[in-house]
Order: C-alpha cells, then sequence, then structure tokens
C-alpha cells in the first residue's frame, strides 16, 4: 500500500475533463476501487455519468476524507472536524447539484457522500409543504381532490 | 428536477423526522404507498425509540419518543381520527396482537356521559334510558402501519349491567375475548378469533361453561384478566372472589372445555376497593428466563401454586368425564381450603 500515495490515476468525466488524483483518492469510490484491483486502470477511466464539475466536488470530498480522516474509532474530535466541514461544503451547492450529487456518489458508491447528499435533501424538504416537495422532485400530484382530503385526514394527527 | 431511482429516493423520504411524513404522503399516491411499505416501516421504526398510546384525561393520547429521548411529543387525537367512541383503557389495558394494539370500547354518546356527572337530573336520566339500547360495544384496532382505527363486532351482545370483558391474545396471534355474565346464569364464555385484522375479525367460540353447578367455584366471581391454553384447551381467570361479605379475595380458576377444574386461592385483596390482578401471557423464546433458574424465586407460595396448576393439567388429560384421581383430590384441597377460611 506503500505506493497508494504515489500511485496516480486520471479520472476523466463524461465531458472529458480529466483529474489526476492519488491512488488513494481514487479508491475512495468503490466503482474505481474495482477497476484499479482488477488491474484495468492503465489509462484515464472514463467515468460516463458524471460530469467535471461534479466530479470536481466529489474529488474534494474524497481528498478531505482521505488526509482528514479519524485516527480511530475513538478519534471524536476529528470525526466531528469533518462533520463540520461537511456541513460547510455542502452548503455551496444548489438542490440541482445535489441531486447529481446523490446520483453520483451512488453511480461511483461512495457511502459516505450519499448519506450525507441524503441527508441535506431530507433536512431542505422537512418543512416543506406537498405542492414545494412537488415543484423540487418534478412529481406530479395524481390525487383527485377528496382523495387528497382523505390522505390529510388519516395523517393529520399522527404527524402533527 | 429530479429523477431519482426509488431506492434513492427512499433513501431521502426515511431520513426525514415522522411529522414530515404527512406532506409526503400528500405529494403523490407513489410516495404515499413508498412510506407505507413494510421495508420503510423497519427502517422508520429503527430509528423511533418509542411509539404508543396512552389514556390521558379520559382522552386517549399519542405518544411518541424522537431519536433523543427527550423529544418527546403527547397528542389527543383530535375527534375526527376517534368518531363517537370512548375506550375502556383504563379499566381493561389493550393488548397486542401482530403488531397492532386492540382496546375495548363503546360507541359513546356525550349526553349518556352527562347523566353519569348528574344522576338527579330527570331529563338527562330519560336520555339514559334513550340511549342504552343504542350504545354498541366494539373492540377497537389501532393499525400502526395504516395509522387508522378499525372497529371489530363482538361475538356476543354485550350490556352493561352485570357482565364482565376482558381482553387477552392466544400467542400474540390472536384476540381472546372472556365474558363473564355475573347476574343470571353466571356463565364464562371465552372466544378466540380464527382470523383477524385491523378492521375485521373471525370469531370461534373456545367454550362456553356454566359455572353455577360448581359449589367451589365463587359465588359471586369478577374476571379480571385471563389467559388461554388452547392446546390443554384451558383457560385460567384471574380475578376477585367476591363472595364474602366481609373481605375479598383474589382467585385463579382453571377452566376447560368441558367444565371447571380447580380455582387456587391466591390470597386477600388488600382493601374493597383492590388492585386488578393483571396477568399477561409471555411469548416462548429462547431467552433463559431467570424464574426457571432454581434458587432465584424466593416467593414459596408461587412454587405451591404452580404445583398445583400442574397437577389440574395433568387430571384434565385423564379424560372430561373419567377423571377420578386428580379433579376429585383438586376438590377435596379446594373444599378443605375453604374450611380453613370459613374456620
Amino acid at each position: 500500500m506503500a505506493s497508494s500515495s504515489t500511485n496516480k490515476f486520471v479520472l476523466k468525466s463524461n465531458d472529458d475533463v480529466s483529474f489526476e488524483v492519488t491512488e488513494a483518492v481514487a479508491r475512495e469510490f468503490q466503482v474505481i476501487a474495482h477497476i484499479i484491483d482488477d488491474d484495468c486502470a492503465k489509462k484515464a477511466i472514463p467515468l460516463s455519468n458524471v460530469t467535471g464539475e461534479i466530479l470536481s466536488k466529489m474529488i474534494e470530498y474524497g481528498k478531505k476524507h482521505i488526509e482528514e480522516a479519524p485516527v480511530d474509532e475513538e478519534d471524536e474530535e476529528g470525526k466531528k472536524k469533518l462533520q463540520i466541514w461537511d456541513e460547510e461544503f455542502m452548503k455551496q451547492f444548489n438542490m440541482e447539484i445535489v441531486f447529481q450529487l446523490i446520483l453520483a456518489s451512488n453511480y461511483l458508491n461512495n457511502k459516505g457522500l450519499l448519506d450525507l447528499t441524503c441527508c441535506t435533501v431530507a433536512d431542505h424538504i422537512k418543512d416543506m409543504t406537498p405542492d414545494e416537495v412537488r415543484t423540487l422532485f418534478n412529481v406530479k400530484n395524481d390525487y383527485t381532490t377528496e382523495e387528497e382530503e382523505e390522505i390529510r385526514k388519516e395523517n393529520s394527527w399522527a404527524f402533527e | 428536477m429530479s429523477d431519482l431511482p426509488t431506492d434513492l429516493l427512499e433513501d431521502i423520504l426515511y431520513r426525514l423526522p415522522t411529522k414530515s411524513l404527512r406532506s409526503i404522503r400528500s405529494t403523490c399516491k407513489t410516495w404515499n404507498a413508498l412510506t407505507k411499505n413494510q421495508e420503510f416501516a423497519n427502517a422508520l421504526a429503527a430509528r423511533q425509540q418509542f411509539l404508543g398510546f396512552m389514556l390521558m384525561n379520559s382522552r386517549v393520547s399519542y405518544l411518541r419518543f424522537g431519536k433523543d429521548l427527550s423529544d418527546m411529543s403527547i397528542n389527543h387525537l383530535p375527534d375526527d381520527a376517534s368518531p363517537g367512541w370512548d375506550v375502556w383503557a383504563l379499566q381493561l389495558g389493550s393488548v397486542s396482537v401482530k403488531g397492532n394494539t386492540y382496546f375495548f370500547g363503546q360507541d359513546s354518546e356525550d349526553e349518556y356521559f352527562q347523566e353519569e356527572d348528574d344522576s338527579e337530573d330527570e331529563e338527562v336520566q330519560e336520555v339514559e334510558e334513550k340511549d342504552k339500547t343504542k350504545i354498541e360495544h366494539f373492540v377497537y384496532c389501532f393499525d400502526f402501519t395504516e395509522e387508522k382505527f378499525g372497529k371489530l363486532n363482538l361475538p356476543i351482545d354485550f350490556c352493561h349491567d352485570n357482565e364482565i370483558i376482558n381482553l387477552s391474545t392466544v400467542r400474540e396471534e390472536n384476540l381472546a375475548l372472556l365474558y363473564n355474565r355475573i347476574s343470571t346464569t353466571h356463565t364464562l364464555e371465552i372466544w378466540v378469533t380464527t382470523e383477524i385484522e385491523s378492521n375485521a375479525a373471525t370469531w370461534s367460540r373456545f367454550f362456553e361453561v356454566d359455572m353455577r353447578p360448581f359449589d367451589d367455584f365463587p359465588a359471586k366471581f369478577f374476571a379480571e384478566s385471563f389467559y388461554v391454553n388452547e392446546e390443554e384447551e384451558l383457560a385460567v381467570i384471574f380475578g376477585e372472589d367476591g363472595s364474602y361479605s366481609t373481605n375479598c379475595y383474589d382467585t385463579a380458576n382453571i377452566v376447560g372445555k368441558d367444565g371447571y377444574i380447580e380455582s387456587v386461592d391466591i390470597g386477600d385483596a388488600e382493601h374493597e376497593y383492590c388492585r386488578q390482578l393483571v396477568c399477561s401471557s409471555y411469548v416462548p423464546s429462547l431467552v433463559q428466563l431467570k424464574i426457571n433458574k432454581p434458587g432465584t424465586m424466593n416467593g414459596k407460595i408461587t412454587n405451591k401454586k404452580l404445583k398445583r396448576s400442574k397437577r389440574a393439567i395433568a387430571c384434565k388429560k385423564c379424560g372430561p368425564n373419567s377423571c377420578s384421581c386428580g379433579k376429585k383430590k383438586a376438590r377435596e384441597a379446594s373444599s378443605s381450603r375453604a374450611n380453613q377460611m370459613e374456620g
């Protein structure tokens, strides 16, 4: 593993932006780690589902989590520091970008970033009205007025 | 804006606080269904520390503890969630079958309850006369997955006077109902469900026993709780023996399909309005119970009672009519106890 800090790989987005990263950062993404393990990573690794804009952010996240990784399970201070950084990191994005980050971190299989982005969306929508949620997720209201009233009634007391 | 696949959408939704689910369910049919499937419910349940009901100031309330235990909320159910009924949970508690909670209750009429406050009022008494025929009794079910109340019909005609109803379960899969008529016939009836949903149940009569011929059965018996043993075809009914004017005694009565088997005196009830005897069944598991380890129970009386019950059950195995050993002995033991009591 000594080589993982010196070994470099090139990740290439679907709009032809290339990023050179260390092996450790590349391995933050499970899918890329498999490609490396299968020895298929001689040249640039093409990532057909990720744009350069999103990939650069994901690499930034991966780098931070390699560099500032908590020493061990008991390193509460280290964990806290990273958590604060995560929160700050997410603040720069609008929801459109967050959704793309969710898709990309699912595709490249980075559980930490997937958790973080899903939590961000949940936090964003938790006080929204049904209409606001529909707009955000581009969901069509398929209830009739009566049905909607029924659903509202059914849940009115439980989740006050 | 988003074209998230279902699994990712779920990943987001199950992180929402429960109170946000109302909005989510109103969004569209797919999302409504999504937040009601079993997997989602499990994920939610794993986050929730506690969900339950309590009876507070005579109203059913919904109690919830969030992730953080100090994050507790109590909400009274508004009237449209419990339309026109009154739960008797205070006296009877509730039982849990297949994850849903069942209460005994009745359709409530406001006038009827006013009458209780002021029985001198002639007008209201008239209302009472009128309503008594109208009031119907049901078993109410709260379905936790649907978050809805359902209503089950009783297998018997229950009228308020001199009749007692108790609920219990059979292996937490079926509901059992004990119907105790005190006044005229003094019969004990037990019904169990063969199928049970949150809004419908099929009942089958487990047994009906006229208790009058059995001399050593308390003449005045008030059932308080019971459990059913389907295999042995018997039930143990706990309650208060109110036959003696001076004292009341707590008794456990083993009653089989073919009749009464044995009554075990548990002890004097502490005062006139004695506390209810409450027993609840234990669902067998692989966990080693402390009470099964030798030397951990220090109440000798408990051990004695256990032996007696065992004998009575063994006796039941001899057959209903041909039993000449255990049943007779049980009777003797029981009448000698009665003698001791009188002396």
